[in-house]
Formats: C-alpha cells, sequence, structure tokens
C-alpha cells in the first residue's frame, strides 16, 4: 500500500481528521453478530454430524463387505480342501485297489504252478 | 493490553480465543476493534444503517478467517483491509464510474487550511457519505487509505483514467461542500 506522493490538501485535511478517529455502533450490531455466530456454529456442527454419519455408514459397510467375502473365501477353500481329500481318497482307493488285485493275481498264477 | 475481570488479556490471546471459539474472547474482540472499524464502514457507506450491516459482514469475515492471519505486518492492518474489502465488495459489480468530466476541467485550490477549523470528523464522514458511491470509493482508497491508482484500478476493475478523474471529481464536490459549511458556519454566527 504505497502512500501517494501528490498532497492535496483535501486528502491531507480528511486523512488527518478521520485516519485515527473512532466511534462506537450501538449494541445491536453485536447481538446481531453473535447470533450469526451461533447459527454458523449449529451449521458446523450439524455438518460434522453428517459427516460423522457418512463415516460410519461407510466404516460398517466396508466391513460388511469384507466380512462376506472372507466368508466365501473361506468356504469356497473348504470346499476345494474337502474335493482335493476326496480325489486323494480316491486316488488312493484305486492304488490299493489295484494293488489287490494284482496280489491276487500273482497268488492265483503260484497256485497254477 | 486490556483489562477483563481481573486478567489482563493481549491481541494474541484474543485472537486464540476467538479461533477457539469463545463467545466471550469474541465479544471482546468485537469492543476492541469495532471503534476503530466503524469509522472505515461509515466512510464507504451511503448512511449509518448501511455501515452497521458491512460493521457486522466485516467481523464475520474477520472470525471466519483469523486463523489464516500469520503475524505478518500489524494485526490492526490486517483488519482494515478485511472491512475495506467488505466495503466494496457491495460496490464493485454495481458502481457507476462517471467519466464525462475531464480532470483539468475543476478547481483543485478553492479551499485553505484555515477552512476546516470548524469541521469535526463527524461532518468531515457526513460529507464524504454524501459523494456517490464511485468518488466515495476512489476518494478513500486513494486519499485515505493510500492505495495508488493503479491499486485502486485493480481493486475496482476500472482503469487509470476512471481513477484518477473520479479522485478530482471527489475533491472537488468536498471542496464546495467544506466552502458551503463555512459560510453557513459564518452565517449562524451573525445571527
Amino acid at each position: 500500500m504505497p502512500l501517494s506522493s501528490e498532497k492535496h490538501i483535501i486528502d491531507k485535511k480528511f486523512k488527518e481528521g478521520l485516519e485515527h478517529y473512532k466511534l462506537q455502533a450501538s449494541g445491536k450490531v453485536w447481538q446481531r453478530i453473535s447470533g450469526s455466530l451461533s447459527t454458523e456454529e449449529k451449521r458446523g456442527s450439524n455438518r460434522q454430524r453428517i459427516l460423522a454419519l457418512a463415516l460410519l455408514l461407510l466404516f460398517l459397510g466396508t466391513g460388511t463387505l469384507v466380512i462376506t467375502t472372507g466368508n466365501r473365501t473361506g468356504k469356497n477353500k473348504i470346499e476345494k480342501s474337502k474335493t482335493e481329500k476326496q480325489l486323494i481318497t480316491g486316488t488312493e482307493n484305486t492304488t490299493t485297489a489295484l494293488s489287490q488285485a494284482g496280489s491276487d493275481t500273482r497268488k492265483d498264477a503260484s497256485v497254477k504252478e | 493490553m486490556r483489562l477483563w475481570g481481573k486478567e489482563k488479556i493481549n491481541e494474541q490471546q484474543l485472537i486464540e480465543g476467538c479461533i477457539n471459539g469463545d463467545r466471550r474472547m469474541q465479544e471482546e474482540f468485537y469492543k476492541v476493534f469495532s471503534p476503530r472499524m466503524f469509522p472505515i464502514c461509515l466512510r464507504y457507506a451511503n448512511d449509518y444503517y448501511q455501515a452497521e450491516d458491512m460493521l457486522q459482514e466485516g467481523f464475520i469475515r474477520a472470525y471466519a478467517n483469523l486463523q489464516k492471519f500469520r503475524n505478518e505486518g500489524s494485526f490492526e492492518g490486517w483488519m482494515k483491509r478485511i472491512f475495506i474489502n467488505t466495503a466494496i465488495e457491495g460496490y464493485r459489480k454495481n458502481l457507476v464510474m462517471n467519466n464525462m468530466l475531464e480532470v483539468e476541467d475543476m478547481k483543485n485550490d478553492l479551499v485553505q487550511q484555515d477552512d476546516f477549523h470548524h469541521l469535526s470528523a463527524s461532518d468531515l464522514i457526513k460529507m464524504v457519505q454524501r459523494l456517490s458511491p464511485g468518488y466515495r470509493t476512489v476518494f478513500n482508497l486513494y486519499a485515505i487509505e493510500g492505495y495508488a491508482h493503479q491499486e485502486i484500478a485493480d481493486m475496482l476493475g476500472i482503469n487509470i483514467g476512471t481513477s484518477k478523474s473520479q479522485l478530482a471529481r471527489a475533491r472537488y464536490l468536498l471542496q464546495k461542500m467544506v466552502l458551503n459549511s463555512q459560510k453557513i458556519q459564518k452565517y449562524a454566527a451573525v445571527l
């Protein structure tokens, strides 16, 4: 804010007369300001409540999604391991049956001899 | 430093209290600064009631922006800028700048130092308020606040020539008002 170099008498006199002049406004101005501040505070706290609620809903939603997905994955894993076990058991049974059949054939051959 | 009950509170404590939303501090802040800011509003407003509206708006803006004050320069200067911006914002769109008169057409040496003796600060404010918003705003920004014409032109969205002609016209009208009030004063003294 540079000061002007030109000092016109009007500028000088009005500046001198008004620069440090103090005057109190009527008391109702503070009442109006206080009312506005209260309204702003209420708006602010409502905004905070809405934000908190939104965050809570987001948290619950995310939590539910994670749990549901986790359960599905768990179930799938269990089913997969069951199938694998069944397959392994089936293979073992087949191997046992085949080896049993093989030994029976050998026994028959020795009896014939 | 100001006494508040038994405590002594300074400007920094007031600012911090206001930022924290302490209503008593906000009221104290208003009591400290409103006598200095209200005359600024009066100078830019058409009348007392409009000045009160500007004062209210300015304080609400100040409370909302206190945390942005960075202790660069004086706090009072920062406050003044808020109130000046509040005052000119309303006018910026609606300012009618009468650029018809040439600066040279107006005599600028109508008054002397002695012509101001009978005038109080309140009289001077009333004279400024009688100017049209365009003249008043440019006069306030240039003569009282000390802005340069380029800055005023940028602030108000006008060109430098317009700012200069508005100032010249404002000075001319104020000189006439000063002389008229002097005549009335002399006439009243004779009676």
